[in-house]
């Protein structure tokens, strides 16, 4: 990583980010400005779950219902309690915390396979619950009329960029200081993190309840922009969708799935022609990524800029 | 209690139970759980179905060669896509629910979101002390059962099937004593595809054939599994019939959504009560 972020990278990493940033006011609402606040709460989504999956290497399928359940209070807060929707986003993510800790506690006791499917089967009862009790949740169907954010798309564009910027910045603090050194230790090989005095337990617990903090805080934002929310956020597609941008973004690098993001969702856009296909073609290309590039396109970028270092032979 | 409860109730263990057995063999032998399990299962129900619309077979040769089929093309993505990597847990996993994801697309993209109907071979029924059997769902669970037992005495009866067992019990030493695992790997994932595409069109016999069955039928076989415990291949059968029998009486009183939900609800509390499972060993050695 040292190798890619020198000062030239940097500063080009910025010209696009500000030219990104000024897209809209230049352009005005347009349908790339929806797809793009979409790509920024699923950025989230992925960057989060890189946290717990990428470093600390606890595959959890629930991060999704984390992401449901975040939405669903946030929504509620606002139809019960009259919260302003800024509020419910950090309301969601509270809930999506709390219940981060309570699965990060209750998966403790399960390796790989079994956590999966634990988390699996949340998911699905979350779904399944959320169907069942329609009284408060609208069912399929869902709430409707959640006051959103603000009816300006453009000023939802820049607070979903902005709440996009603040997890990853800190979420990669996070991942490059002591706490994050020690949660890739325990992916690394839990048993040699325990000899040499991880305390597993902590890390993993903390990192399911900061990935499911902004997990939830995504959910908050969805529900605040879409205005809505149903039984169908827990749907499976949106959990292998979600996958799909972690595994071609590059996992443990959590700039990398946030890139994921863009890559999967703006493919699915320019391939909407092949409707049906797309699906498949992003798979096999999550398939073939992952056997021959398995540190995705943040891993590709990272090869083509540090080329010129490498060239000129000064790499360590 | 009424008769016709439990024989329905045997009816179902016996569906869940091939629904199943794949799915807890490939775990068993190759260390990866296949999450495309339902894929296949359906998959199996809809190549026959081509089988015999399209093709104009006859039920033996187009149910024999969609079995085949199913079982070839996952001894292939195996290979290719699983097998150099399958010590990598997440991305194995990962890979699996992306082979569930473009199977499913696939399907309703050859075949339409919506159900279709498949042929009923056996029709009729046969009155037993009042109540009426369908001849069919006799037909599935008894051809369901015997393909079962023909795989125990593959396994357990022939060199092949020493092979795989010694595979599961512990590969590296295997291969030491010159079993070539890679190989016995292909023929684990061969024959649980296989048998796994034959209950999916005994499935579809009895039902229909519809995408949604896929996440359904997937989520019965986890949950079996789980009850079973991952470590046991014949555990299954025991708990699908328990799961199965349960299922249909609890339906019949609490009916719709139970299914969906006591899926999970028993995922959960075995996971969390004895995530052993009921015959469950020891962890897989890979």
């Amino acid at each position: 990583m040292k190798k890619m972020w020198n000062h030239s990278v940097l500063i080009l990493a910025i010209l696009i980010l500000l030219i990104y940033a000024v897209y809209p006011v230049v352009t005005g609402d347009s349908y790339l400005i929806r797809v793009f606040i979409l790509i920024h709460i699923f950025a989230i989504l992925a960057a989060s779950m890189d946290i717990i999956v990428g470093y600390t290497g606890q595959l959890t399928a629930g991060h999704t219902a984390i992401w449901g359940w975040g939405a669903f209070f946030g929504a509620w807060s606002i139809v019960y309690l009259n919260i302003p929707p800024v509020l419910a986003i950090i309301i969601g993510g509270v809930v999506g915390a709390l219940l981060g800790l309570g699965i990060g506690i209750l998966c403790l006791r399960f390796r790989y396979l079994l956590l999966t499917l634990v988390t699996f089967a949340i998911l699905i009862l979350s779904y399944a619950l959320a169907r069942q009790f329609a009284s408060i949740t609208g069912g399929e169907l869902g709430i409707h009329g959640i006051p959103v954010l603000s009816t300006n798309r453009i000023i939802v564009f820049y607070i979903s960029l902005f709440v996009l910027i603040a997890t990853i910045v800190s979420l990669k603090l996070i991942g490059r200081s002591e706490i994050g050194m020690r949660m890739r230790a325990i992916k690394d090989n839990e048993e040699g993190a325990k000899v040499l005095g991880v305390d597993v337990v902590k890390y993993k617990v903390m990192a399911s309840v900061i990935g499911s903090f902004f997990a939830g805080v995504a959910g908050g934002l969805y529900t605040t922009y879409m205005g809505s929310v149903g039984a169908s956020i827990f749907f499976l597609d949106h959990l292998l969708r979600l996958i799909l941008m972690w595994g071609i973004g590059g996992g443990g690098t959590i700039i990398g799935p946030a890139l994921g993001a863009y890559v999967v969702i703006l493919l699915g856009e320019y391939l909407r022609f092949i409707e049906e296909y797309r699906l498949i073609l992003l798979g096999i290309a999550l398939i073939v990524i992952l056997r021959v590039f398995p540190a995705g396109v943040y891993g590709v970028l990272e090869k083509i800029l540090s080329y010129p270092k490498r060239l000129r032979g000064d790499h360590k | 209690m009424d008769i016709s409860l439990i024989i329905n109730g045997v009816f179902i263990g016996s569906v869940f139970a091939i629904a199943t057995i794949g799915l807890s063999f490939f775990y068993t032998t190759t260390g990866v759980f296949n999450f495309a399990h339902g894929a296949l299962l359906i998959l199996g129900g809809y190549l026959t179905y081509t089988g015999l619309t399209h093709l104009n077979l006859s039920l033996v040769p187009a149910a024999f060669l969609s079995v085949v089929a199913v079982g070839l093309f996952m001894t292939l993505f195996y290979r290719y896509a699983l097998l150099p990597i399958r010590e990598q847990h997440i991305t194995a996993i990962i890979i699996t629910l992306a082979l569930l994801l473009m199977l499913e697309r696939l399907i309703v993209v050859l075949y339409g979101p919506w159900g279709l109907p498949f042929p009923t071979f056996f029709p009729g029924v046969v009155i037993v002390s009042g109540t009426e059997i369908s001849i069919q769902k006799m037909f599935v669970s008894i051809s369901s059962l015997i393909a079962i037992a023909l795989m125990w005495v593959l396994i357990s009866k022939t060199w092949i099937g020493l092979g795989i067992r010694a595979t599961i019990d512990n590969e590296h030493i295997a291969a030491s004593l010159g079993i070539n695992a890679g190989r016995m790997h292909l023929f684990s994932v061969f024959i649980s595809s296989a048998i796994t595409a034959f209950g999916g069109i005994n499935i579809a016999s009895t039902l229909f054939l519809s995408p949604i069955l896929m996440s359904q039928m997937n989520m019965i076989a986890i949950t079996v599994s789980i009850l079973a415990g991952l470590g046991s291949i014949w555990g299954v059968i025991p708990a699908a019939f328990i799961l199965g029998i349960a299922d249909t009486i609890g339906a019949s009183y609490l009916g719709g959504w139970f299914r969906f939900v006591s899926m999970t609800v028993v995922v959960i509390l075995v996971l969390v009560i004895r995530p052993r499972g009921l015959f469950g060993q020891k962890e897989r050695v890979i």
